[in-house]
């Protein structure tokens, strides 16, 4: 049985039950939702009207739900004793669900068959399905206005939310019996509520970082797999690109907000720079770092491209890109096809003789990344210039068409050929122990 | 005169003390306008110094004299005062705020002339403006709205701080002493709170603005001093003012110091006596009449009836309109106040923001915003003046607040959530624009200037202060010059040069008429010209203020070729640029990087390294100038350049960088596009010289009245198969001005 996924607007259901949970709460105790405007994620907007606003929220007293004996995250250690103390005013929970999915959750979208295909129990074809515990994952639900916190029994700690990440990573987003769209709506949104389970709780800088940066690099590989023809689709790239885009948001004030180091703070500015590449806002945002962390090997790679970009110079910006890491690359991709019609447009002008002159396409694959013969004859014939053979394109002059529209491509050569056989999941991990290396370096 | 009343000698001897103090301040008052009313609840002013009016709590006095809803608003001065006095900017900001409201709102409390004998059920003395209050806070003066809106307010609905004033509203704006048979010289209010008057002045039928001003003299502290003369310097203290203004303190001393036209001295000593009765507040009226009811002076007469005659010239007693007899022309009166008041909200919300930021408890740029939402309304409320002639009207307020809200907008600080809200893709590629979420909200106070018949007649002040920022709005929008709307603006424009006396010429009015004519579009000016504007017309002595313009000019002049000489740059402490400039004009790429580097964090800080950078671009054409000059052929290898580059230490270059680069060269725009134009004018003699490269000065009369399409730095193609650069034999490397 397929459940379509719900994203936003799935969010009433829970929430009505949610408050029927806690009827007895007193007004004041609810938390207000965003006002909207400033706050792309929505995600950090409750935790930042209840360290402002003063609301008191009860002492949650944590739900029986006998999960806690189900700790069997991938990789994640047990997660603490459902306890939570009383809170002295304003001040944040901690995150008590061992579970990536609150067995209130799991009930509720059983009863209400909101169960997607991915969460559904293996084996017998029961009606109405049952949800697996061990796939479950908890769904966002838009905070809004007037309703109540969810209590710490519905947060999942850091810990589980890493586990979740994990789990999205390696089990979710390689599935061969879905499609990438159903992937990629399915994981944007499991990893969107993973981040507002993060705002809702009081957490380490530490760790908090360290999810939003899983998160984040799962959400952008997910993206990319997307490919370029996915519009229209059940995952809307254009909502997906704001998400990511929110990811790096709320990392990227959770950097600001922290004094500490964080160990892939620099790949990670690298990746926002790469991801805006040519945003001379972003490249503003990231001139303002500490110098210190300008200097690490991972933002300097990631400022030469923007520089390179920037200045057309299309030979170094791909050769550049050729040695990228999987996770940057994933990160520029959506910039590739606009370097290269603007290399084309440059290379046409300068070239360009009345009466034509020929080039070899091996030079065009070669100078642009491009994965073979195949892509340059695509590229060069949607541009307007005529080919001479099968392996020669002619730069005449006024023939070159700059309005024509850009062709998919695959990028396996600058994107898809960096996973070497590794899973995602591995080739994340992998990049965040390789990126790890890079520390920032002391001034000596 | 305000009141007509000039009591001679005799009648103030006749009074007793109080009155006689108060008839002096009304003489002080007498001369005065909205510029000196705007002195006293303005920051600028050392009252605000005067610890005596520091209160904490100085609304009872306030209202034992002031008519509300002035009480409020100096209440709130002189708390603000009392929060400065403490270095609490952020509760400064919100008495700010309160003040702010008061000039120039539509929702003012209108003071609509109580004709007795239209309603006869009233009981005496209770103003149709009771009626009126219920409308809440805040209560402004200044513009009346219509009498229908006051048909329909609800009488009694006044609540609070409204209430407790019970019927003490009567005749706001142009009660005089004595008015409404209250006997002459005695205090404006003598009834107290909420005391019914026994017969209110007839207000004016029309609505009339007032600004009142509280002083608190006395004995106490400050005193007021109409003219200079016996008795004026009485006290003899010593002033010890300071201006409290941004924060820093000025001591000012000196015995009877007069502080500009108001006269208003502070005596710290003399009548402490006195003192122990609290603050003495005193009044000081400035009635601003609308501008669009000239009926509005009928109460005029009333006051006259106090005060006598007096102001020759001013007085106009039988004039039935009433503003002949002002000294300034109504609006004029009131734009002062709101100039201080909002200048005043802009410095404390910046200081309030420091100050919040610092205690953890907002994000840098909050206040700003809120105070620029301020702002924007007292904008709107300027805007929207249609009523009155032009030279009466208050749109001579606007570049003002455009100014202010310019400073604000090029101030708040960039968000990390603020960033682009997605990818760049779907964004025009390079918009060269820092402060995120800000600069575009610039577009419509620019276009609402552009579009005022008044634009050049504003102040020269203002007019250099609104064109710097601007120009710099244009700059970092890319676009540089004339003709050249840069990437964000939808593409490359052909040039449509034509052959002007100047450059000047050239550039505004010939393509001001092209552009009008093939589109309609509006007059767009660019960031050369507005800069350069604001540089010239600069004051000489504001060398900071030339100094900044400087900054932002500088990048502009040098992408455009010109570059500033080195006196220039000693002259105003830029010697930042010099290296730039010298590495720029060698096509030292080298040293470029080096300078640009070394000079990192200056250029960062102001903004214009990622506009620097792009000189990198001319540093590339110069090089390869030279090594065009060198060789002296058409025919230039590419291995050259590559030599060439790896001089210059360029990392990892090899023969197909080479050819992007001048492929980019050939093609590119180099951020300089546009119009040709002649050489600039040099200022002040200290000037500009072109680059030793760019030596092709093009003279308008070289160039055809429409020219070829846009070009590159390079004229010539590139041989792939020989690898060779082929450049023309005709000016291979146009000037730097022409390239479009």
């Amino acid at each position: 049985m397929e459940t379509p996924v719900r994203a936003a607007h799935c969010g009433k259901a829970s929430m009505r039950d949610c408050r029927a949970v806690h009827l007895g709460r007193p007004a004041e105790a609810l938390w207000a939702g965003p006002s909207g405007a400033g706050l792309p994620g929505g995600d950090g907007a409750g935790a930042r009207k209840q360290r402002g606003g003063g609301a008191t929220p009860a002492p949650a007293r944590p739900r029986g739900d006998g999960a806690s004996e189900r700790c069997r995250r991938r990789g994640a250690a047990c997660p603490p004793p459902a306890r939570c103390p009383p809170m002295p005013d304003g001040e944040l929970p901690v995150g008590t669900c061992p579970d990536m999915c609150p067995a209130a959750e799991r009930a509720r979208r059983e009863e209400e068959r909101r169960l997607h295909r991915f969460e559904v129990a293996p084996g017998g074809r029961r009606d109405p399905p049952r949800a697996d515990p061990l796939r479950a994952v908890k769904e966002y639900s838009r905070p809004a206005a007037g309703q109540p916190r969810p209590p710490p029994s519905q947060l999942r700690p850091p810990a589980v939310l890493l586990a979740t990440v994990r789990y999205l990573a390696g089990d979710v987003a390689e599935r061969a019996d879905a499609s990438r769209a159903e992937v990629a709506g399915f994981v944007a949104d499991r990893l969107r509520a993973v981040r507002l389970d993060l705002a809702l709780q009081r957490a380490g800088d530490a760790e908090r970082a360290v999810v939003l940066e899983a998160a984040l690099a799962v959400l952008l590989a997910v993206v990319v797999r997307l490919g370029p023809d996915a519009a229209g689709g059940p995952a809307d790239p254009v909502l997906l690109q704001a998400q990511v885009q929110e990811g790096f948001g709320s990392l990227r004030r959770c950097y600001a907000q922290s004094a500490g180091p964080h160990p892939r703070q620099a790949a990670f500015q690298g990746l926002f720079l790469l991801y805006n590449l040519g945003s001379v806002e972003a490249l503003h945002e990231v001139l303002q770092l500490p110098a210190a962390l300008r200097s690490c090997p991972a933002l300097r790679t990631a400022l030469a491209v923007d520089a390179a970009f920037r200045e057309g110079n299309a030979a170094r910006l791909f050769r550049l890109l050729r040695t990228l890491p999987y996770l940057q690359s994933c990160a520029v991709q959506c910039h590739v096809g606009r370097a290269r019609r603007g290399a084309l447009a440059r290379l046409a002008r300068a070239l360009s003789t009345p009466k034509g002159q020929a080039l070899p396409l091996d030079f065009m694959v070669h100078l642009l990344a491009l994965d073979g013969l195949e892509e340059a004859r695509d590229l060069c014939q949607a541009h307007g210039l005529p080919l001479d053979g099968e392996e020669r394109v002619v730069f005449q002059r006024g023939r070159y068409d700059e309005k024509a529209p850009l062709p998919a491509g695959a990028c396996e050569l600058l994107v898809g050929s960096k996973l070497g056989g590794r899973t995602l999941e591995e080739a994340v991990m992998a990049e965040e122990e390789a990126v790890g290396v890079d520390r920032p370096k002391s001034p000596a | 005169m305000r009141f007509g009343a000039t009591p001679g000698p005799a009648r103030q001897a006749s009074h007793p003390p109080t009155a006689r103090q108060t008839l002096q301040v009304y003489e002080a008052i007498d001369s005065r306008d909205g510029a000196s009313c705007a002195e006293l609840v303005s920051f600028k002013h050392p009252h605000v110094a005067n610890p005596r009016l520091q209160m904490a709590s100085p609304e009872e006095k306030c209202q034992q004299v002031l008519e509300p809803p002035y009480d409020e608003m100096f209440a709130a001065h002189l708390r603000c005062t009392y929060a400065v006095g403490n270095h609490d900017f952020i509760e400064a900001y919100k008495c700010q705020t309160v003040i702010v409201q008061y000039p120039y709102h539509q929702r003012a409390v209108r003071v609509e002339t109580r004709v007795p004998e239209a309603r006869p059920g009233a009981p005496a003395g209770q103003p149709l403006l009771s009626a009126q209050r219920g409308l809440g806070r805040p209560r402004r003066f200044c513009t009346a709205p219509g009498p229908e809106h006051a048909s329909q307010r609800r009488p009694g609905s006044c609540g609070g701080s409204m209430a407790r004033r019970g019927s003490a509203h009567e005749g706001v704006a142009c009660q005089g002493p004595g008015r409404g048979g209250r006997p002459a010289g005695s205090r404006l209010r003598p009834g107290g709170p909420g005391k019914p008057r026994g017969s209110a002045l007839p207000s004016p039928r029309g609505r009339v603005h007032a600004l009142a001003a509280v002083f608190c003299l006395g004995g106490a502290g400050a005193r007021s001093v109409g003219h200079p003369g016996p008795g004026s310097q009485a006290d003899g203290g010593t002033v010890a003012a300071s201006a409290c203004r941004r924060g820093t303190h000025h001591g000012l001393h000196g015995p009877g110091r007069r502080w500009g036209p108001t006269r208003v001295t502070f005596s710290t000593c003399g009548g402490r006596s006195r003192a122990a009765a609290g603050v003495r507040a005193q009044l000081l009226t400035v009635c601003l009449l609308d501008p669009a009811r000239p009926s509005c002076g009928r109460s005029r007469p009333t006051k006259r009836r106090t005060g006598g005659r007096g102001g020759a010239g001013r007085g106009g007693a039988g004039r039935p309109g009433g503003q002949a007899c002002w000294p300034h022309r109504p609006a004029h009166r009131a734009l002062p106040v709101m100039y201080a008041v909002a200048l005043d909200l802009r410095v404390f919300a910046n200081n309030a923001d420091q100050q919040l930021v610092k205690k953890g408890r907002s994000k840098a740029g909050d206040m700003l915003e809120k105070a620029a939402e301020l702002l924007m309304s007292c904008f709107r409320v300027c805007a929207s003046d249609t009523r009155a002639g032009i030279e009466d009207s208050k749109k001579w307020g606007m570049l003002f607040l455009v100014n202010q809200l310019f400073k604000i907008y090029f101030k708040v600080p960039a968000r990390p959530h603020c960033v682009p809200a997605r990818p760049a893709p779907a964004r025009p590629p390079v918009s060269v624009s820092l402060q995120i979420n800000k600069l575009h909200l610039c577009k419509p106070l620019i276009r609402a200037i552009d579009s005022s018949n008044l634009k050049e007649d504003y102040s020269r002040a203002q007019r250099v202060t609104y064109r710097y920022y601007v120009g710099r709005k244009a700059m970092f929008d890319s676009d540089f010059k004339q003709g050249a709307p840069g990437p964000a603006a939808g593409g490359c424009m052909r040039r449509t040069c034509a052959v002007p006396a100047g450059p000047r010429a050239c550039s505004s009015a010939l393509l001001t008429g092209s552009r009008r004519a093939a589109g309609g579009l509006t007059p767009v000016s660019t960031a050369e010209e507005y800069l350069s504007f604001a540089f010239e017309h600069c004051h000489r002595s504001s060398q900071k203020n030339k100094r900044m313009i400087l900054i932002y000019l500088l990048p502009v002049k040098m992408l455009l070729g010109h570059m500033p000489t080195v006196e220039l740059l000693r002259k105003y402490h830029l010697m930042q640029f010099a290296e730039v400039t010298r590495a720029v004009s060698e096509g030292n790429l080298l040293l470029l990087n080096a300078a640009l580097a070394r000079h990192e964090a200056f250029f960062i800080r102001c903004g214009i390294f990622l506009i620097l950078e792009k000189l990198k671009v001319i540093t590339y054409r110069n090089l390869f100038k030279r090594v065009y000059l060198l060789l002296r052929t058409h025919q230039l290898s590419l291995d050259a350049f590559l030599v060439a580059l790896k001089f210059m230490q360029v990392e990892d270059v090899d023969i197909d960088e080479v050819q992007c680069i001048l492929a980019n060269l050939i093609y590119m725009v180099g951020g300089a596009a546009g119009l040709a134009w002649g050489p600039w004018r040099l200022p002040e003699g200290l000037g500009w010289k072109r680059t030793a490269v760019a030596e092709n000065v093009c003279t308008p009369a070289c160039r055809p009245a429409h020219s070829s399409p846009p070009q590159g730095h390079i004229k010539g193609y590139i041989s792939h198969q020989h690898q060779k650069l082929v450049v023309s034999k005709q000016n291979p490397f146009p000037p730097l001005s022409t390239v479009c």
